[in-house]
């Protein structure tokens, strides 16, 4: 049980956190008591309480077996109670019994979400389900927390490393990297990625596309036609003095008039809207139509293709050049140091060069080892102007031994650089020889 | 202080003169290269070797065949349980003439020592072999003589009885600066074994001297290993104290052990300097007899040759 803990304890935290943030924002699609909605540690309880359940279940198959009879009785006994008292879960604002729908989804998220953090593709599909869930309560817009999001991605990325970890690394022939090392390294990058994406939503796209928040909008009053077919809520139509206010404003962004007209849409009495239902749409499409195209896309975006257009143009011609003035300092910096130096910078410089075309050299390999194995693969790439194995058995001289290596030989190595990438494009083809192009 | 470096010629020459003696043996002793080899290493590097198989392999031709093949002092010692330690390391009886005690020289008392099946004699016996191979000395009589240079002692042991034999502590097999299985000959092997009979055993003649040998051994010690090459042996040994499925790992004479033989493989492959691989091919017959292995381990069926695997490819090669 220790070691059952010692190797789980990561993996629960990571789960819990991932499985209340998806509570906590899921609980704001409902009509339920603020103090539940608002309260994140009533989510958080509520999901402790499951998982301990769920990783206690998941000991050995006898208590598997035991745990889910256990969670099926405890279903009919809450659904029968339910039955019994009456309780109607219609999730309505002023339906007492609203909460019901909470108790009943939110350990089943919790469930779900331990279910299937346990592999790799189950972590992938809950990070699609859940980021799918986020972004229809957005749309809707329901008031989602961000920063639950962020703790959903960020946990959900924590346990696919975990699981990437346990997967490659621990079972690999080669040598295993430190788990801290890994998972700091991965945790970082995951980091970079997810502030990079938040950027771009928050700093490019969601400024820069209005339409997409007009749509929101159109979208969520159409929700509130059906839920008013449905007759699960009344409509509340937009009054016709908001709709001229939204377009004389085009300094306000859509995102701030939509907050407003939420709060003006619920002060209004449900009788004055009666026969005006698809008024205020209609009358955009007909009457106003700058109502919902308030903003001059048309200019917004002008500039900004001719900004990506310029910054194209500009890394095409820069990368290729800093590319190959980088790669000839490069050799340059190892051609500066002793002759020594010079052989053992050479070899390692190769070394890298030959990991990108797939003949990389494990770190419990010795020379000889990875000359015996890839000798043959990297023939093709050296022709006939470099020896690998004289290579390798210069650099073991240099290296290991005592002796210079012979005058000459460096050079020789270093100004074999442009003919391997000629050989490389060669052999490889242009189009891979571009996809390596920034590494080799 | 400079150390003192061998020339590639040096190195190459002493490679040479190697390889004679290796293929002369292997004029006797068919198909198994890699053991003479292993022998006639641990000659060089001032170890001991045990031979651990089943009969009629060759474990004994093979010693007789390396001892013929070098111009030294060879004797050979049955090991039966009623064997004495005195009959080891020599012992002293009175001389009537002169009134005196005089010291007669047991078996150990030459260069190179065939122990055949180790494990027949009592614990005391063994132990008066293996103080004689630590010390290289043996104390009769509270007289104490030093043994000669070369000093060999050739163990050989098989594993299958058990039945009226005293297997050797793990505390004594540690000595052993190799242990080597044998293994059967492959067909066409077999077929010439019984093709060239004995004819070629009688024929065999020496091709270096005790000189030469201790020349090499000097050679040996020469060779250059640096400082992350000592680092990557220790490391190697350290892995195998941390291993979960080793009980007792391998104490500081298997890194002296391992730093010793690879320095002489280097010899052997006409360098002047070790590399990693000379540390990688020894390492299991160097450190695979210092291992106790855990209960699970055995259980498991899991050899010690097979952790040391897992432990070389587990520490990194020094980059």
């Amino acid at each position: 049980m220790k070691s059952f803990w010692k190797y789980h304890g990561l993996e629960a935290v990571l789960c819990l956190l991932a499985a209340s943030a998806l509570v906590i924002n899921f609980a704001e699609g409902f009509y339920i008591p603020d103090w539940i909605r608002s309260g994140w540690y009533v989510s958080f309880l509520f999901c402790a309480v499951t998982l301990l359940y769920c990783y206690l279940g998941s000991y050995n198959k006898v208590t598997m077996a035991a745990f889910i009879l256990g969670f099926l009785a405890i279903a009919v006994v809450f659904f029968l109670h339910m039955r019994a008292a009456g309780i109607d879960i219609v999730d309505t604002e002023d339906s007492p019994t609203a909460v019901y729908i909470y108790y009943i989804c939110a350990p089943l998220i919790a469930g779900i979400t331990f279910l299937l953090t346990r592999s790799r593709i189950g972590t992938a599909i809950l990070f699609l389900i859940g980021i799918g869930l986020n972004a229809c309560l957005t749309f809707l817009e329901f008031a989602v927390h961000t920063w639950c999001t962020v703790l959903f991605v960020a946990a959900l990325l924590g346990l696919f490393l975990l699981r990437q970890y346990r997967r490659n690394a621990l079972k690999s022939s080669t040598v295993a990297p430190k788990f801290t090392r890994f998972f700091a390294v991965g945790c970082l990058v995951s980091a970079l990625s997810v502030g990079l994406a938040l950027l771009c939503w928050f700093g490019i796209v969601r400024p820069l596309n209005p339409p997409t928040v007009d749509i929101t909008l159109l979208t969520k009053y159409m929700s509130y036609e059906i839920f008013d077919v449905v007759g699960i809520a009344q409509q509340y139509p937009i009054p016709d003095d908001l709709l001229e206010d939204e377009a004389t404003d085009e300094e306000q962004t859509a995102n701030e008039e939509d907050e407003e007209e939420d709060e003006d849409l619920t002060s209004q009495p449900p009788e004055e809207e009666e026969g005006e239902d698809t008024a205020p749409l209609a009358g955009n499409s007909e009457n106003n139509t700058e109502t919902l195209s308030s903003v001059s896309y048309e200019k917004k975006m002008t500039w900004l293709v001719v900004l990506i257009i310029v910054l194209v143009v500009a890394l095409l011609v820069l990368i290729p050049v800093t590319r190959i003035r980088l790669r000839k300092r490069r050799i340059k910096k190892i051609m500066r140091g002793s002759p020594r130096e010079q052989l053992v910078g050479l070899y390692r410089f190769y070394l890298s060069k030959f990991r990108h075309l797939g003949c990389p050299r494990g770190r419990q390999q010795t020379e000889l080892e990875y000359l015996e194995q890839n000798g043959g693969k990297l023939e093709r790439y050296l022709g006939d102007q470099l020896d690998l194995e004289e290579m390798t058995g210069q650099y073991l001289q240099t290296r290991y031994g005592y002796a210079d290596p012979p005058e000459g030989l460096c050079q020789r190595y270093a100004d074999f650089y442009p003919a391997f990438l000629r050989l490389y494009r060669k052999n490889s083809g242009v189009v891979r020889y571009l996809i390596k192009y920034f590494v080799l | 202080m400079e150390e003192q470096k061998i020339s590639a010629e040096a190195a190459a020459a002493a490679a040479e003169k190697i390889n004679q003696v290796i293929a002369n043996v292997e004029t006797v002793i068919i198909g198994k290269r890699q053991s003479v080899e292993l022998v006639l290493l641990a000659l060089l590097a001032k170890g001991h070797v045990l031979l651990e198989d089943v009969p009629g392999v060759g474990k004994t031709s093979l010693v007789s065949a390396i001892a013929r093949s070098v111009d030294c002092g060879f004797k050979r010692i049955q090991f039966t349980p009623d064997l004495m330690p005195s009959d080891v390391t020599g012992f002293s009886v009175y001389n009537q003439k002169t009134g005196e005690f005089e010291f007669r020289p047991g078996a150990v008392m030459s260069n190179l020592v065939l122990a055949d099946e180790t494990n027949r004699a009592s614990a005391k016996t063994q132990a008066a072999l293996l103080e004689a191979m630590e010390e290289k000395q043996v104390t009769v009589d509270s007289t104490t003589y030093t043994l000669d240079e070369p000093f060999m002692v050739m163990a050989t042991q098989n594993p299958l009885e058990s039945f009226g034999t005293y297997p050797l502590p793990e505390a004594q097999i540690d000595r052993f600066l190799i242990k080597i299985a044998m293994g059967y000959p492959t067909v066409e092997e077999e077929r010439t074994i019984i093709h060239n009979g004995s004819k070629a055993k009688k024929e065999l003649k020496s091709v270096i001297t005790k000189e030469e040998v201790l020349q090499l051994r000097e050679l040996a010690e020469a060779v250059f290993i640096s400082e992350e090459l000592e680092r990557y042996i220790v490391q190697i040994v350290s892995a195998t104290r941390s291993h979960a499925k080793v009980l007792l790992g391998s104490s500081p004479r298997g890194s002296i052990a391992l730093n010793a033989s690879a320095k002489v493989l280097a010899l052997f492959r006409g360098r002047g300097y070790v590399i990693p691989d000379d540390v990688k091919y020894m390492a299991p017959f160097v450190l695979g007899h210092r291992l106790i292995l855990s209960h699970e381990a055995k259980t498991q069926r899991i050899s010690p040759q097979q952790i040391i695997e897992e432990v070389l490819s587990s520490v990194a090669v020094p980059e």
